[in-house]
């Protein structure tokens, strides 16, 4: 084989997978648009509020882990006492802070021990004392202090320590509004043709935020460099990603932050998985295999598109590439663990479509961009690159990603319009713009150490 | 009049789509081609001859990039245009409410006697003043409000409103508009304002595909209060979901004149429709219907199976065959067993309550053991102090529970 043909091989490659890539891009974005048009429908005009006066409603149990969250932690427990639900317990779970968090909470909600039993249900690191309030203002508040294990032990520790029929995984500095709880509950109920199994909802990002009394008060671009690519990131990967998966059914993954799930079923499958830093993926991927494979009844992964859940993003680089590599990680290993979904048709749409997709898509997209680098470095080295094909696909990529981006935000204004301002759009623009030359490249490099991490180290 | 032109706007909306769409197809084969000729249509491509040595899959990627560019700015517009119409929506919604306050809810409420002029003078200015569909919903919305919060003069007063300002007009286009949403809310309206003359219209929606549309036509329907004994739900080949069952049973409950058929309900065919008689047949405390819940314990639908044992233990009062409830504990969902349990409470035969609470504690689920032994403290608390010994640390931590004051 001559260089030219083995350059002719590769660019047919790289072509086809952008292709295909591209192509599964504008389908999410069509299937959100008719998902979202849905949603909007069915629930412009229920009165959410009547929930609280209906006879059959499962019982709910926040689970929010916390470690070393001293700074907020008495506005996050006072956010999460807001919550408009008519049968639930809010489960705040120590996890062996180092600093005062617990005698913080202790002081301020008038907590005493007490010998609350629990079943052991899922295994999890000692629980060293379960704690409630004095108050009867705080008698949905629970506090668990356990030996530090972390956030799987520690959802693991509530999910023991709960008894209701659903659960709230939730991040304790999570802002989250007041009818949240109402509008997940709501597809366990309305779905008679289905079981649903999991609902998750749309994270957005908190920073820069007006915040008072854990209430989001005015709703602000985030001012911080690296805050701003992942508000756009995440416009695109909750409103038009997670939403189209979610009209197929083929929904992989509810975010870590925010999702509530059916308490027997995932003691059933064993709970959070310790040894995955990735266990939000893979609690959703088994509860998946557990239905195809045990109950084999038709289900469901439900997702809403209201934005019901505010969360502070990384603003440092350090940061930001430690979490990415976390999900890098975290993602192989679900990938690796469940392999034999791959391709199998026993396992229906996850099996033959979302799992490929997360395997060739998601996880070596990544790698295969950095070879596409390499490989373009190769072929200016040996002057076989044809500059105007170069200029023109580089034109294409930047004007699909700048269209995909605004579709994100064309979205958000017409549903929900959080964001005000001209000086918003703009800053958006210039951010869709550079994302392509900075963050992306980033995101590529943080997924690469990510593999690194797990392969060889 | 109005009814037409939702649908033209609903048609033209789709056409210009379409339009679009062809239009993006039409100029992937004319960029491809250096003439398009049609008749004596003669279209020449510029740039062809500036990329024609190029591959025809290069063609087309130029061609997705003008295309990209094109939607980019067309999003553009239309963001800028939805933030501008949000905000607008706001200032008018602001506006309607200040002009609403001082005009309309004072109205509702003055006990003063307008003259007839007075009257006729109003009811010009708000017509004038609420044009536009958005200024209509806002107004019905408002009154929708005043009339579910009030009763007597006032609440009529609502309805009369609703006629004066030709908002039945308005209604009757939306509930017949080819928009989902409109129908909706004009269902919504239809169900407070109880306006029957719909009910035809309505029955119609009811046999519709769309499962949003149906649920909400028939919970509109009983609330309109004509079908009152329920039995239309069994006659409908619509699928009840939790959420249906519940806002059904919320409807009933607030409406006071209903005359329910309790039996053919709870011996419908259709499990939901069970449901739904069972729990009403409880909440409304039927107790000589103890007899047909109970047939139905045991049913093999584990939610018509739970809400019997609830139904019967509710309605049974002071005649409980505990013998039957012990009986039948295995064989009880988990809610049910919770509440067995706590029915045991008032066995008169204290022995062999309290013998059936210590083999609950022995051998049932974690949760049980702790209802069991809740109850097993208020008929004798010796016994709890003997179980606080046993040697399963499970019933010795349920015991520590139940026996902290604490808790």
């Amino acid at each position: 084989m001559t260089i030219a043909s083995l350059v002719e091989l590769l660019n047919m490659l790289f072509l086809v997978y952008a292709s295909i890539l591209f192509t599964i891009y504008i389908l999410t974005a069509a299937l959100s648009v008719s998902e979202l048009k849905k949603y909007i429908n069915k629930n412009r005009y229920v009165d959410y509020k009547s929930m609280l006066s209906f006879q059959k409603l499962p019982s709910v149990s926040i689970i929010a882990p916390a470690y070393n969250e001293e700074k907020t932690i008495i506005e996050n427990i006072k956010c999460l006492l807001t919550i408009q639900y008519q049968n639930f317990e809010i489960i705040v779970v120590n996890d062996g802070s180092k600093d005062n968090s617990l005698s913080k909470i202790i002081e301020y909600f008038d907590l005493i021990k007490v010998n609350k039993a629990y079943e052991q249900v899922l295994v999890c690191a000692q629980i060293r004392g379960i704690y409630k309030s004095t108050n009867s203002a705080y008698s949905h508040l629970v506090i668990v202090d356990k030996e530090n294990g972390g956030k799987a032990d520690a959802l693991n520790a509530g999910i023991n320590v709960s008894q209701n029929d659903l659960f709230l995984a939730l991040d304790v500095d999570c802002i989250i509004e007041p009818d949240a709880l109402l509008k997940m509950v709501k597809p366990f109920l309305d779905d008679s043709k289905h079981v649903v199994i999991a609902s998750g909802g749309v994270v957005r990002i908190a920073n820069s935020c007006d915040v008072a009394d854990g209430k989001i008060m005015k709703v602000n671009y985030a001012h911080n460099f690296w805050a701003k690519f992942q508000v756009l990131e995440y416009f695109r990967a909750f409103t038009m990603g997670r939403m189209a998966w979610s009209k197929l059914n083929g929904l992989l993954i509810i975010s870590g932050a925010f999702g509530l799930f059916d308490r027997k079923r995932v003691v059933k499958v064993g709970g959070y998985d310790k040894t995955t830093v990735g266990e939000d993926l893979e609690l959703v991927v088994r509860l998946r295999r557990y239905m195809h494979e045990v109950e084999k009844q038709k289900y469901r992964v439900a997702f809403i598109p209201d934005p019901l859940c505010w969360t502070e993003v990384p603003e440092s680089y350090k940061i930001l590439s430690r979490q990415r590599n976390r999900w890098t990680r975290g993602g192989i290993d679900t990938i690796l663990k469940h392999k034999k979904m791959l391709f199998n048709p026993k396992y229906g749409l996850i099996g033959m479509v979302s799992f490929p997709y997360w395997v060739f898509f998601e996880w070596l997209a990544p790698i295969i961009e950095f070879i596409g680098i390499i490989y373009f470095i190769f072929i200016v080295l040996f002057d076989l690159l044809n500059m105007q094909v170069f200029i023109i696909l580089l034109l294409f990529v930047f004007s699909f990603a700048v269209m995909y981006s605004l579709f994100a935000v064309f979205f958000e204004a017409y549903t929900y319009n959080k964001y005000q301002g001209i000086s918003y759009i703009i800053q958006v623009f210039v951010f869709m713009l550079l994302e392509m030359i900075i963050y992306q490249p980033l995101n590529m490099f943080f997924s690469l150490s990510g593999n690194y991490d797990f392969f060889f180290k | 009049m109005k009814t037409l032109t939702l649908y033209l706007k609903y048609w033209l909306i789709r056409v210009l789509f379409l339009i679009l769409v062809l239009l993006i197809g039409f100029g992937s084969y004319f960029y491809s081609i250096p003439q398009f000729s049609w008749g004596s249509l003669e279209l020449k491509n510029h740039v062809y001859t500036k990329f024609k040595d190029l591959p025809i899959w290069l063609y087309s990627i130029e061609y997705f990039i003008y295309t990209f560019l094109i939607i980019s700015i067309l999003l553009f517009i239309l963001i800028e245009f939805y933030k501008l119409n949000k905000i607008n929506r706001k200032t008018t919604r602001d506006k309607y409410i200040e002009y609403f306050a001082t005009n309309i809810v004072a109205d509702l409420y003055s006990e003063r006697e307008y003259t007839e002029a007075e009257i006729k003078d109003n009811q010009k200015k708000i017509k004038k003043a609420i044009r536009g569909d958005y200024a209509k919903r806002l107004i019905i919305n408002t009154l929708s409000s005043v009339r579910n919060q009030t009763v007597g003069v006032v609440r009529n007063k609502t309805l009369g409103m609703y006629y004066d300002f030709r908002l039945d007009y308005f209604i009757y286009a939306y509930l017949h508009s080819p928009y989902l949403r409109n129908k909706l809310f004009a269902l919504k309206v239809i169900s407070d304002f109880h306006l029957q003359r719909y009910e035809g219209y309505i029955v119609k929606l009811i046999k519709r595909k769309n499962d949003v549309l149906r649920s909400e036509a028939l919970v509109t329907l009983i609330k309109l209060n004509i079908y009152d004994n329920l039995l239309l739900l069994n006659d409908l080949n619509v699928s009840l979901s939790l959420w249906d069952i519940n806002i059904l049973i919320k409807t009933v409950l607030e409406l006071k004149e209903i005359d329910i058929d309790y039996l053919s309900l709870i011996n419908s065919e259709k499990q939901e429709v069970s449901i739904l008689g069972i729990m009403l047949a409880r909440l409304n405390d039927q107790q000589d219907l103890k007899s047909e819940v109970k047939k139905k314990i045991g049913d093999a639908n584990q939610i018509v199976n739970e809400e019997a044992f609830l139904a019967y233990i509710s309605l049974s009062k002071n005649q409980t065959n505990y013998g039957f409830l012990i009986n039948e504990f295995n064989s009880a969902p988990d809610k049910a067993k919770k509440a067995i349990i706590n029915a045991i409470e008032s066995h008169p035969d204290r022995n062999a309550a309290i013998h059936f609470l210590e083999w609950v504690v022995e051998n049932e689920s974690f949760v049980h053991k702790t209802e069991a032994l809740l109850v097993l403290m208020e008929l004798d608390l010796n016994i709890v102090s003997v179980f606080n010994c046993s040697d399963n640390p499970i019933i010795r931590s349920v015991c520590a529970q139940v026996l902290d004051i604490n808790m």
